[in-house]
């Protein structure tokens, strides 16, 4: 499986998983979710009932305590109107006495009615000036004691205070400590005076009684308080001890309700104190919300027992899932890395220098040739652009990778020779190189690969095989130039006169000798193009007037073997050529076509512009070529048998070299031929003529 | 070819003996004084001491090569106008945009030219 694939495979699986444990994930999330809303709903409601409770609680307790107080100050106030009907009665009455106090008390039934309420005494004004003297002068049903009250503190600051304000008055607590006094004052009149002067000189006494704190209170707040609330009462004048107490509860601890107000009795201040404990209350909506929270909380559990139980078999799913997959990966990892490293081994092996790029142009991919090539360790170039890493430069020193460009642009792939790398010492090493664009299957672009080779070797050996040609140029052509000039000037008759057949046999040596020339001229040219050192540099020529000359320079061969040689000269157009190169395709063909067409026969050379180019017809009526050589007739070195039959002398490169000449200037050879009846061979050159190109050497 | 004053001196400097041979006869039977050097150090001295009116040099010889000569006769203000062929075997292209860099008047093959184009060329230098 390829890295693609094993990661469409992961994939794959992933989706599924994540497919089938999603919903259980969900449903988990939800029941979680809604597990704490409902908790937050509880304690919201919880709050708020709990508020209201308390609200109603405090308002309930403040309501009680209220209608306690209230009930107290009413008590009072009968038990003062009993006073002020006693005060009425003395107005009524013309003389007042113990049993007129007594007939009233009973009229109005104070026994029953008023309980606590004690027996109604008259107290008599009989102070003199400067001393004040209050006697108890009739006690209804009872015996007057005659006790002046003025002695008692207690009882005189009342009497005094009930005299200033002429309304009901309780005294502080009396010496008992269980009971005090309420008092009505007396006037001459039976209205009130207006000012306190006028009620001083006008009281003529009081109706007073005594009322036990104890009957009192129980007689408004009943013997024990049913919903829990508790009072304690002091009179102004003493904080420390309560007039009255329940002691029910009350520890501080437990008070949760608690009240203090003071409360005006008959002109007496009172502290009246009331608690209350948890307990207080109304205890139905505690119940109902206590039911509520005990459902709520059951239904939580068994939220969270599912979720829990969710949560196991999501786990559960999660893990066998897991371990699925992993083992999967697992192997599909153990096959990738088997590729991976079957990968790597390939790619170190390579002997040419292999980079890959990213389409930003980093190397992500360096084999080890590479590193050897480029004196660069992989380590140091992977993630730098390779610009930065590794510079490509032409022959002449210019930079060049845009072969590289090209393929990361991707614009298909290119082959750049002739290159150099420079090294990282600053050495450069010849490089043939090529980039390609990285497509994946989808036909995306994912990069570039750039493949080098070391040509260090090829180079050598070029250089080698230059020198080789070089020095075989020199060392051949110097005895044949040698023979050559001395033939010259024998044949010259400059040192002497040669007889005919000495003359026959000198010429004989000259044209071997040439013949050596042009071997060695053929050698050098064929070696020059397998080289590609061959530089066509073409120029504006009358092709015409070319191949005119050719025909001139070869007539006396055709001549000499009694051939017609025929070519009708047109006027053309200059063409862009290399004459060099032109001859030797003109020459080649002619010197073919007159040396194998027998004595007699008929070589004709036409010239012509068409629509592809300039066409050259060199037409014989010579032995044609055989079917079987005309595989092999323009490979090097390959003489057809009945040409060697003809001639024996030949170096089999004329034709290996046109067709090379054509191919480098972007023209074409072929031919039409009929053994024994002759051939034509066919040469064009492009209208655009000659495609020039770089290189060191000329043919010859 | 100059046949009414003092004859041309020529310098040849060509390690190949029989070419030397064979061009001094041509040369000397045309009419031309011809001095003959074997490399490179002898053709320096010959042309300092004669100062001759043509050069005929080889490219590659002994001691000094032909473009060594060369590099020297254009650095010396003395012999630098000289006419200069360069009559070499060496037919690279790269050889003959070297020798033709120094400002040589011609750049023959030798091998391709027979002693009659030979002269006819020199004629034209001289002219």
């Amino acid at each position: 499986m390829t890295g693609g694939g094993i990661k469409n495979f992961v994939q794959r699986v992933q989706r599924w998983q994540i497919g089938k444990v999603s919903w259980l994930r969900w449903l988990r999330w939800f029941l979680l979710l809604a597990a704490v809303a409902v908790a937050l709903l509880i304690i919201l409601a919880r709050q708020e009932v709990h508020g209201r409770v308390t609200d109603q609680t405090a308002q309930e307790f403040t309501a009680d305590t209220t209608t306690a107080a209230t009930a107290l100050t009413n008590e009072i106030q009968a038990y003062s109107n009993v006073l002020y009907g006693f005060r009425g009665l003395y107005s009524a009455e013309s003389s007042l006495d113990a049993a007129s106090l007594a007939r009233y008390q009973q009229t109005l039934g104070i026994t029953l009615n008023y309980p606590g309420l004690g027996p109604v005494s008259y107290v008599a004004n009989q102070s003199t000036a400067g001393k004040q003297i209050y006697v108890v002068k009739y006690v209804a049903g009872g015996q007057a004691s005659n006790v002046n009250l003025a002695t008692d503190a207690t009882q005189r600051q009342a009497l005094e205070q009930a005299r200033d304000t002429g309304v009901a008055t309780a005294s502080a607590p009396l010496a008992n400590q269980h009971s005090f006094s309420l008092i009505v004052p007396v006037y001459q009149t039976s209205a009130v005076p207006e000012t306190v002067g006028a009620r001083q000189s006008q009281l003529v006494g009081f109706m007073m009684t005594e009322i036990s704190y104890s009957s009192l209170f129980t007689n408004v707040f009943g013997t024990a308080t049913n919903n829990g609330i508790t009072y304690k009462i002091f009179d102004a004048g003493n904080k420390s001890t309560p007039i009255y107490t329940q002691n029910l509860l009350v520890n501080n601890a437990n008070q949760v309700y608690s009240l203090q107000r003071s409360l005006q009795v008959a002109g007496r201040s009172w502290q009246f104190g009331a608690a209350a404990g948890g307990n207080f209350g109304t205890s139905q909506p505690k119940h109902t919300l206590s039911g509520s929270l005990t459902v709520t909380g059951v239904l939580l559990v068994l939220l969270l027992l599912g979720c829990l139980l969710l949560e196991s078999i999501s786990r559960r799913q999660t893990s066998e899932l897991t371990s699925g997959m992993t083992a999967d990966l697992s192997q599909q990892r153990s096959k990738a890395l088997a590729q991976q490293t079957k990968d790597e081994a390939i790619l170190s092996s390579i002997a040419d220098g292999v980079f890959a790029l990213d389409m930003d142009g980093k190397i992500i991919l360096f084999n080890k040739a590479a590193a050897t090539i480029s004196g660069r360790h992989a380590g140091e170039v992977i993630g730098h652009h390779y610009a930065e890493m590794l510079q490509f430069v032409r022959e002449d020193g210019q930079p060049n990778s845009h072969f590289i460009e090209r393929a990361l642009s991707g614009q298909g792939s290119s082959v750049a020779s002739k290159m150099q790398l420079v090294k990282s010492a600053g050495k450069q090493v010849p490089i043939v190189s090529s980039a390609a664009p990285i497509i994946d299957d989808t036909g995306a672009r994912l990069g570039a690969i750039v493949v080098f080779h070391d040509v260090t070797h090829e180079h050598e050996l070029e250089q080698a095989k230059t020198e080789f040609v070089s020095l075989v140029s020199h060392q051949l052509r110097a005895p044949l130039t040698a023979m050559r000039l001395f033939i010259e000037m024998l044949l010259d008759e400059q040192v002497g006169q040669l007889n005919p057949k000495q003359r026959d046999y000198l010429v004989k040596v000259e044209i071997s000798t040439a013949r050596m020339i042009d071997l060695v001229s053929d050698f050098l040219n064929t070696s020059r193009i397998e080289l590609n050192r061959l530089k066509v540099e073409p120029r504006l020529l009358q092709i015409e007037d070319l191949v005119a000359d050719s025909i001139d320079a070869l007539k006396p061969l055709a001549t000499q073997k009694q051939l017609q040689l025929e070519f009708n000269k047109p006027k053309l157009p200059p063409v862009s050529i290399e004459a060099n190169l032109y001859n030797q395709i003109v020459n080649n063909l002619l010197s073919n076509a007159i040396r194998y067409t027998p004595s007699g026969g008929k070589v004709t050379v036409s010239l012509s512009r068409t629509d592809e180019g300039y066409l050259l017809d060199v037409a014989d009526t010579g032995i044609g070529i055989p079917k079987a050589a005309q595989k092999k007739l323009f490979q090097r070195f390959y003489r057809a048998d009945n040409a060697k039959r003809i001639e024996s002398e030949g170096s089999g490169l004329g034709l290996f070299l046109i067709k090379r000449i054509l191919e480098l200037s972007h023209g074409r050879i072929w031919y039409d031929t009929a053994e024994g009846e002759g051939t034509t061979f066919h040469v064009i050159i492009p209208l655009s003529g000659m495609a020039p190109k770089e290189g060191a050497d000329r043919v010859e | 070819m100059d046949t009414t004053g003092t004859p041309k001196k020529i310098v040849l400097a060509d390690d190949e003996q029989f070419i030397a041979i064979a061009y001094k006869d041509g040369l000397e039977r045309a009419g031309y004084e011809v001095v003959v050097a074997h490399d490179g150090n002898e053709a320096l001295e010959i042309i300092r001491s004669t100062l001759p009116d043509l050069i005929l040099l080889d490219l590659i010889m002994p001691k000094m090569n032909g473009f060594e000569v060369l590099k020297t006769i254009k650095a010396d203000p003395t012999l630098s106008a000289i006419p200069i062929m360069v009559l070499t075997n060496l037919s690279q292209n790269n050889d003959e945009t070297e020798a033709r860099g120094y400002g040589v008047q011609d750049f023959i093959v030798k091998a391709d030219i027979s002693l009659k184009d030979l002269l006819s060329r020199i004629e034209h230098v001289l002219a």
